[in-house]
């Protein structure tokens, strides 16, 4: 079947295990934006508008809604540029790939107080966390356990596993991990890592963009996930 | 008509945007559990041996190695070294090179956008480079020689690995000398027949039962040798400790001749002979002159064990072409000793048993082969060379030289060269006329002048016209002069391949750029004691390589392997099995037997090679003491020494037929470009800058390290030692951020105020990171590397060696906004 993206929203109130389902793919995807560089295959998709229904997921949530429309419009840039892929990869270089000391490196870590090493407490305390779960990173990722595109995709899991919960004691618990990861993993550093990403200079507005999204939609998930749920 | 949620959800998962989202990174775990206790593991390195206490797959705590009982304080910094967040974690590429390889933009290098490379991808690159630089050029258009201090390991050795494979594909230019020793060790062969610098010197316990003076010409032992070429010991500095004991109790009188009261000086209570910067051969020309006019020299010595001393006394006594006697009044006016001083040294040196021991910065100035050479011929007039506690050193500072060795074998290392019998894929060894070989300090020269010809000890170079470097392990951005020179340099270059673990700028002013892992994440074996071979260790890998970092051995085996040369290359083991192969020749080589009371025995046992590796160590006890030249003083003609004639040569005949105007036929006073305290150029800059070796770092390596540096550095920059005169004239207080500067280029650094320091002088220690404002010509050093201000003149057409000491500076307190250090990050972008 065709999309239509728009159709994504004002859409009814999901329920439950709906919106359990929506936050393991938007985690999911904001996961692979931030685990590797985009490919032909997978720039084209987004230049031909394939990440709309992600978008408009995003957009249930008000405040993200701008910050929605400003990807659209980094992705409508790219549309200009000779060799976006290129551009784009150098732009997720500079600010992820380079050094861990200036621009936005994906690592909690670096953004502990103190001194900013890689491999610290938050690496140890993400491995805790995932040994807890039954997982390890991919060995082929080659990152430690600490890089955003890993706790995101713990997160995706995290949401996957309460819609497969057999009681709700069992939800209740996966949900409070799951606030209680945001707020202590994520929080204390995600806003840094954005605000890094706004501040250094790039060809496109695409990943500064994302690092915004990656923080606010982070936030909401805090907010609300303790929230109750129809 | 609106849809339901549930179909939305349904028709995304059917639609392009679950394309958009990958397979996840987490995959079902195997392991239960992790051991919460860790375990000690044992590793070397330049610092010295230690363990280290592997928990959850990461280090966790680092302590010196049990043996070691003067361990250096840079332990500290190991672990800032392995986490950095400078590690270069990907193959990355530069854009614009990527775009337009030979054909890019080149002034953008240093201050680009890179993109990030899968291994084959770089690798290929890599290959691709090569083999473009051999089919369009030749072997004189690739230099692949300059190699510094490797990380430490005998297996792992980078220069080697790059080297071999490198070799493999085609010949390339090389290097000859190194900026550590350039001038002593192109000098000393024609004077006392061997570099002496890298010689093993009379060992320490008969220097403190012989000597009754000892002299440290600009040598500052109790800082230097904190580190080693191999895994260093520490074991000089219990005889250090007895140093300092005899001082105080006056059995042995010790004199520091240096401008700076230096470390050793405060450790060991010696005393401190001051000396105007650079003029070293003018005071010791002058002690000539007084030990001959006072009939204090050693005539007979001379007679029996040199040449050339008249010609050279008619030089001192101003019968030569200058006309200039060189009196101690003469000298006085030059070095700032009182001429009475200076003659009251002479009989000193004179009156006893005396132990001169040079450092090495001070050869590292022009001229620089002069106060190595004069210094032999001091040491040949006191005759004292091969005496016990007499005679001369050049490297007492270094790994542990003067430890009695214990004369057991060394392990080999990973071949450097093609193997016997084997040619490189281009066998091609056409250099179009220009040498394969160049002087190390002056490859900035060959690029900027391709075709250039230069005199070079004894011969002519003409430089090859270079279009691509490799660097494996080396960080020529820290250890070459004048980077505003080098910057306009590498613009030359059409391909620059590096491969190290941390950004610095080598790094930076690269287009391929590949991760190799630490020593800590490498299995591996080394001599323990480069000089005294006092035993064998084991280096554990503690970690795994971090991120996608790999070990110069896959690195290059997989190079090889684009042109079906990697089982040769590896000669088809692997790392362990090469560690294993180390051990056991080293194990066969020592396993030759001597008598003893119970019958024959092996002298050095080694256990089988599992054992050792459980072990972690192999200890081959302490050496018998030796006197250096002590055979060549017994039968000077049995054991003549390596110099033309074989005897000690005061006038080199084969140095006068060269007909070098800066290097003639004996030590000679030559006034130097740029010199403080009354020198040339010292209206303008008054301050002489010494950029010694630093007392924090390995030259460069360990300068990252945050919390450790953060233990010298003054407001995040390198500090700038200064006397508080030259600080009180400036209105500089210590802590102060200065910026320094002459015509070549400018730097920030920190304020450090010290009566160490007399007027006129002021130290930045080498292997300070450098991190340049921007990319442009002359842009303000943000964190204080000495190299952005020294110059780049070979120190004579004998040995074309660094200068880096002739330096003159001036420095003002700087007011405005500091800007941020980029010595420790990538590189930084150009506007788009």
């Amino acid at each position: 079947m065709t999309l239509d993206a728009k159709a994504g929203r004002g859409l009814p109130p999901h329920t439950r295990n709906e919106q359990w389902q929506e936050r393991a793919l938007l985690c999911r995807w904001l996961s692979t934006l931030f685990a590797k560089e985009l490919d032909e295959a997978t720039l084209k998709a987004y230049l031909e508008g394939e990440a709309e229904p992600l978008l408009a997921l995003l957009c249930d949530h008000e405040q993200l809604a701008p910050l929605v429309a400003r990807f659209n419009q980094a992705l409508n840039v790219l549309r200009l540029f000779e060799q976006p892929r290129l551009e784009l990869a150098a732009d997720f270089a500079t600010l992820f790939l380079m050094d861990g000391r200036t621009a936005a490196p994906p690592y909690a870590s670096l953004y502990q107080s103190g001194q900013a090493l890689f491999h610290q407490q938050p690496t140890e305390r993400m491995e805790t966390r995932l040994r807890a779960a039954g997982y390890d990173v991919k060995k082929d990722f080659g990152e430690p356990a600490d890089h955003l595109a890993v706790m995101l995709d713990y997160l995706a899991t995290g949401h996957e596993r309460l819609g497969e919960a057999s009681s709700e004691a069992e939800r209740e618990e996966i949900q409070g991990g799951l606030v209680q990861f945001i707020d202590e993993e994520l929080t204390p550093w995600l806003p840094t890592f954005a605000q890094r990403c706004q501040e250094i200079d790039t060809a496109s507005d695409f990943y500064p963009t994302l690092g915004q999204l990656v923080a606010d939609y982070c936030a909401t998930l805090s907010t609300q996930a303790s929230a109750p749920a129809r | 008509m609106a849809i339901s949620r549930r179909t939305f959800l349904k028709g995304l998962a059917a639609s392009g945007a679950a394309s958009l989202i990958g397979p996840g990174l987490l995959a079902r775990s195997a392991t239960a559990s992790v051991s919460v206790e860790g375990t000690w593991k044992m590793a070397g390195s330049h610092w010295g041996a230690f363990k280290a206490l592997v928990k959850g797959g990461r280090v966790a705590e680092v302590k010196p190695f049990d043996a070691d009982r003067y361990p250096t304080d840079m332990l500290n910094g190991i672990k800032g070294l392995i986490y950095n967040p400078s590690r270069i974690r990907y193959p990355m590429v530069r854009l614009d090179w990527l775009k337009n390889r030979e054909n890019g933009d080149r002034t953008q290098r240093g201050d680009n956008r890179f993109v990030r490379l899968t291994w084959d991808s770089a690798l290929d690159l890599f290959y691709e480079e090569l083999e473009r630089v051999q089919k369009n050029y030749g072997p004189w258009a690739l230099y692949a020689g300059a190699t510094g201090w490797r990380q430490t390991g005998q297996m792992h050795s980078c220069g080697n690995h790059m080297q071999r494979a490198v070799a493999m594909h085609g010949y390339f230019v090389k290097k000859v000398g190194d900026y550590s020793t350039g001038a002593g060790q192109s000098i000393l062969p024609y004077v006392l027949g061997s570099t002496e610098v890298y010689s093993q010197g009379t060992s320490w316990p008969l220097i403190l039962e012989n000597s009754k003076t000892i002299v440290l010409w600009a040598n500052d032992p109790y800082k230097n040798l904190q580190v080693g070429w191999n895994c260093e010991t520490h074991e000089s500095y219990e005889y250090l400790e007895q140093l300092k004991s005899k001082i105080a109790d006056g059995s042995i009188r010790v004199i520091s001749v240096d401008p700076v009261r230096t470390k050793s000086q405060k450790y060991l209570g010696c005393e401190q002979l001051y000396i105007n910067p650079m003029t070293d051969v003018a005071f010791m020309l002058a002690l000539a002159h007084t030990l001959y006019q006072e009939e204090l020299y050693d005539k007979a010595f001379i007679e029996a064990y040199a040449l050339g001393f008249e010609p050279f006394m008619e030089y001192v006594l101003g019968k030569a072409d200058d006309n200039t006697e060189k009196t101690p009044e003469w000298a006085e006016a030059l070095c700032g000793v009182p001429a009475d001083e200076i003659r009251e040294f002479a009989r000193l040196l004179a009156s006893d048993r005396t132990q001169l021991i040079f450092g090495w910065a001070i050869q590292r100035q022009q001229h620089g082969e002069q106060p190595y050479w004069m210094g032999a011929v001091l040491a040949a007039m006191l005759g004292q060379i091969g005496l016990p506690g007499g005679g001369i050193s050049y490297a007492h500072h270094y790994s542990s030289i003067g430890v009695p060795a214990s004369g057991a074998s060394a392990p080999g290392a990973f071949p450097r060269n093609v193997d016997t019998g084997k040619t490189p894929k281009y066998d091609n060894a056409d250099f179009k006329g220009a040498n394969d070989t160049i002087p190390v300090a002056r490859w900035i020269d060959c690029l900027l002048d391709p075709g250039g010809k230069i005199q070079y000890n004894g011969s002519e170079v003409t430089f090859p016209d270079i279009k691509m470097c490799i660097f494996s392990g080396c960080n020529p951005w820290h250890h070459h002069q004048d980077h505003n020179r080098m910057k306009k340099a590498f613009h030359k270059l059409e391909t620059v391949v590096t491969i190290d673990y941390s950004w610095n700028a080598t790094c930076r002013f690269s287009d391929l750029v590949l991760p190799a892992c630490t020593q800590f994440e490498r299995n591996d074996i080394d001599i323990y004691g480069s000089y005294s071979n006092r035993g064998l260790l084991a280096m554990h890998k503690l970690v795994d390589p971090l991120f996608h970092s790999r070990t110069d051995f896959d690195i290059f085996t997989d190079l090889c392997r684009r042109f079906g040369r990697h089982e040769e290359y590896a000669q088809g083991m692997d790392e362990m099995q090469w560690v294993k192969k180390l051990y056991d020749e080293c194990k066969d080589a020592n396993s030759e037997e001597v008598p003893s009371p119970s019958g024959p025995k092996v002298r050095f046992p080694m256990p089988e090679f599992e054992q050792f590796w459980q072990d972690g160590y192999v200890d081959f006890g302490a050496g018998d003491p030796w006197v250096r030249h002590a055979d060549f003083r017994e039968a000077p003609e049995v054991n003549a020494l390596g110099t033309p004639s074989g005897f000690i040569e005061i006038t080199s005949r084969k140095i006068d037929r060269y007909g070098y105007d800066d290097c003639k036929g004996y030590p000679t006073w030559m006034e130097k470009a740029e010199r403080s305290h009354g020198g040339p150029n010292s209206d303008k800059y008054p301050l002489w800058l010494q950029s010694v070796h630093p007392d924090q770092r390995l030259h460069s390596q360990m300068c990252e390290a945050d919390e450790y540096r953060a233990t010298y550095t003054v407001q995040g920059r390198e500090p700038i030692y200064m006397s508080p005169q030259d600080a009180k004239a400036r209105g500089i207080a210590d802590g102060d951020l200065v910026r320094v500067f002459n015509d070549r280029g400018q730097l920030l650094a920190g304020a450090r105020v010290s009566d160490d320091f007399p007027t006129g002088v002021v130290r930045i220690h080498e292997g300070a990171w450098y991190g340049p404002v921007d990319a442009s010509i002359g842009a303000l050093d943000t964190y204080g590397d000495p190299n952005t201000l020294t110059m780049d003149v070979g120190t004579s057409k004998l040995a074309q060696a660094t200068s880096a000491n002739t330096c003159v500076v001036e420095m003002e307190k700087y007011t405005g906004e500091a800007p941020p250090v980029t010595s420790f990050g990538g590189p930084q972008m150009v506007e788009l």
